[in-house]
């Protein structure tokens, strides 16, 4: 899909389906929960790139996949020429050294009972990279790196602010010197002036030790800033996927149209006069997604031929810039426009 | 005269191992129909300013000093009963978490018609007749069959539109909401606020919209206050207080986002160091710590909000932002988009 010459991970028609099941004495399967839905997409070496979406549209499934921590249905996951997702325990093992992940809560992320250096030692020892003073000394490096003050190594994390555990989070995560780091919303749960001193940490240790993100998250300006190309997810399959500038200054699927309509805008003068495209109803449910493309229930612009019945691919609409929407063009051009909503009936489905 | 007026508000928690002084002297006009919206980070006293002056405070938290004038009347006098009448009625609260707020063994027609005879003195009947119409209004379809569902029938935003309709069943004068849309995805946050922002044209209420989302209150609010460390800092008519930020906090804060709307920075402008403890005795401008105009004075005197600019600017500050450092205006691009 890309003609970039090396991607480091090339994701091809991944699928994860949690089953429902049913009954106690006789356990039926009833159906799935199609978390990620038949995605395809490459991280290339250096860059970042942002994956975003609304909560249930399998953005972190798909980042957990990547890195095994969920069994993917099926599909590969080739992270330098092997399929991890066929990958024995034992190489598994070998291969997480290069892959690390950040998650969202800092509190529930470390483990309360541990004091600093534990936790940021503990990959080192359960790779056998480094025991006794060689792990302290490289401890000590980590939480230079991250900015945390000298006198952490003793504390319990608990000692800490939000902001403060998510650089132990991240000493933790670069302690195997990994290639790819997966950070699934790192900043939301921060407080908007702590926010930037931690994506400004992000892209300094993304320069000084040539790291590959995927960056997870649903705050559409965040992942503008810090990707360098971005991924719109909805109901488990990949809506557009486009270099940051292009989608944000120009996007061509009608759902990232409306994603990107709905946020606010720190502006009164933009506010009071940007044109907003509201969608109707509430995300459908992934266990019994729409037929056709999973946007057309609430789409703007959804016509009756093609869209309720045929899946759209995601496809090539100008250079590096993929969409799955079957009348791209058309909306591009005018030729097909958004149906103005009654706003009274906007809450109706 | 305002239509609630509030003056020195101070809030205090008595813990077993610490008072924690959450407000610090709060004071405001509202007038009636106005859109107001407090913006400040956690911790900052913004959401237990509002509980204070409905006396829903939790058990540890105390109103220390003020006053809370509502007509004639200071909320902070009142004895519970009366207060109840004015809560819900007159002045009706919403919250970030609809599912906890909710009652979840009652439908929530049951939930609202309560409001409706407690309040209204409506009969059964003409109360549930009520109901529907108020959910209707809020734009949740088939009110007629969803009085009898309960809230885990309904998704996150449906949930919303029910405390929404609670609130207004009796026509308030004011509706606080308190990070309405916080729980919110953005697809869901746009039909919310859009429906507020209605509510509060059709039915002349004013708004008090308590968020740390600055998008949200320039979408929606009239007039911001900034608080930082249980104190307005600065409040401004909203294009106003955008345009030309006084205070270095609400800067700080205004640079330290990305936007949409802006091609990639080179870096973010985070503001240094951390909120303060509330515990303490502060001495001085609680930002100080933080702030790179601070001066001597600015560590030793607490500065009191004082007008700039114009009328209704005004800023607690001893050396408020020179022009020189304001924000750029923003590009009309996105404007016309």
């Amino acid at each position: 899909m890309s003609t970039s010459p090396s991607p480091l991970v090339a994701v091809e028609d991944l699928h994860v389906h949690f089953p429902i099941r049913h009954g106690i004495i006789m356990d039926r399967h009833i159906g799935d929960v199609r978390a990620v839905d038949g995605v395809t997409f490459d991280i290339r070496r250096g860059e970042t790139l942002g994956l975003v979406g609304e909560s249930g549209c399998g953005k972190t499934t798909a980042g957990r996949a990547i890195l095994r921590l969920v069994e993917p249905t099926s599909g590969r996951i080739m992270f330098e020429g092997s399929d991890i997702a066929q990958m024995a325990r034992k190489d598994l093992r070998r291969m997480r050294r290069r892959m690390q992940m950040v998650f969202q809560d800092p509190y529930s992320s470390l483990n309360p009972r541990q004091n600093v250096a534990n936790i940021v030692a503990e990959p080192l020892r359960v790779h056998g990279i480094a025991e006794g003073r060689d792990a302290e000394r490289r401890v000590r490096e980590l939480l230079a790196i991250v900015g945390l003050p000298k006198d952490s190594e003793n504390r319990y994390p608990h000692e800490f602010s939000g902001g403060q555990r998510q650089r132990i989070g991240l000493a933790r995560s670069l302690a195997l010197n990994p290639d790819l780091i997966v950070a699934d919303e790192p900043v939301s749960a921060l407080d908007v002036s702590i926010q930037a001193q931690i994506i400004n940490l992000l892209e300094e240790l993304q320069s000084e030790f040539d790291l590959t993100y995927l960056f997870i998250a649903h705050d559409l300006a965040v992942v503008r800033h810090i990707s360098d190309r971005v991924a719109v997810m909805y109901l488990g399959k990949i809506m557009e996927i486009a270099p940051a500038a292009h989608l944000y200054e120009r996007p061509l699927h009608p759902y990232t149209k409306a994603l990107l309509s709905a946020v606010p805008i720190p502006d009164p003068r933009v506010e009071r006069t940007r044109e907003r495209i509201l969608l109707r109803g509430d995300l459908p449910s992934s266990i019994d997604p729409p037929s056709g493309c999973r946007f057309h229930t609430r789409c703007p612009f959804a016509q009756k031929q093609r869209c309720p019945d045929e899946i759209p691919e995601l496809r090539s609409l100008a250079s590096g810039h993929l969409g799955a929407c079957h009348y791209a063009e058309d909306i591009e051009a005018g030729r097909i426009t958004n149906r103005t909503l009654d706003l009274d009936f906007v809450g109706a489905s | 005269m305002a239509l609630l007026s509030v003056s020195d508000l101070e809030v205090k928690f008595f813990t077993r191992r610490a008072t924690v002084h959450a407000v610090r002297g709060v004071s405001f006009d509202l007038e009636a129909g106005e859109t107001m919206g407090i913006v400040g980070e956690s911790g900052c006293g913004k959401s237990v300013s509002s509980l204070a002056m409905l006396g829903i405070l939790p058990r540890a938290g105390r109103v220390t000093d003020g006053e809370v004038r509502f007509g004639d009347r200071n909320l902070l006098e009142l004895r519970d009963a009366q207060l109840r009448d004015v809560r819900g009625k007159d002045i009706a609260m919403i919250f970030q978490d609809p599912m906890t707020s909710l009652n979840p063994v009652l439908k929530i027609g049951r939930q609202i018609t309560e409001v409706l005879t407690k309040h209204m003195g409506m009969d059964k009947a003409n109360a549930e007749r009520e109901a529907i119409e108020v959910l209707g209004r809020v734009g949740i379809p088939n009110a007629r069959d969803r009085v009898d569902d309960y809230p885990h029938q309904f998704s996150g935003g449906m949930r919303q539109r029910v405390m929404i309709a609670m609130a207004i069943a009796c026509h308030p004068k004011i509706l606080i909401a308190d990070e309405p849309t916080t729980a919110l995805d953005v697809t869901i946050q746009a039909q919310i606020l859009d429906l507020l922002r209605r509510l509060v044209e059709e039915e002349g209420m004013a708004l008090i919209l308590i968020t740390h989302d600055l998008g949200v209150v320039a979408g929606v609010c009239q007039r911001t206050n900034v608080m930082y460390a249980g104190r307005f800092v600065e409040t401004a008519p909203t294009h106003e207080l955008f345009a030309r930020p006084r205070h270095p906090y609400t800067l700080g804060l205004l640079k330290s986002v990305p936007r949409l709307d802006a091609a990639r920075k080179e870096k973010l402008d985070p503001i240094g160091g951390a909120p303060p403890e509330l515990t303490m005795e502060m001495q001085g401008c609680s930002f100080a710590p933080r702030c790179t105009y601070a001066t001597q004075e600015s560590r030793e005197r607490t500065p009191e909000l004082q007008r700039i600019d114009t009328k209704d600017h005004l800023v607690a500050c001893w050396n408020p932002v020179p022009d020189q450092d304001l924000p750029a205006e923003s590009s009309d691009e996105w404007a016309a988009r």
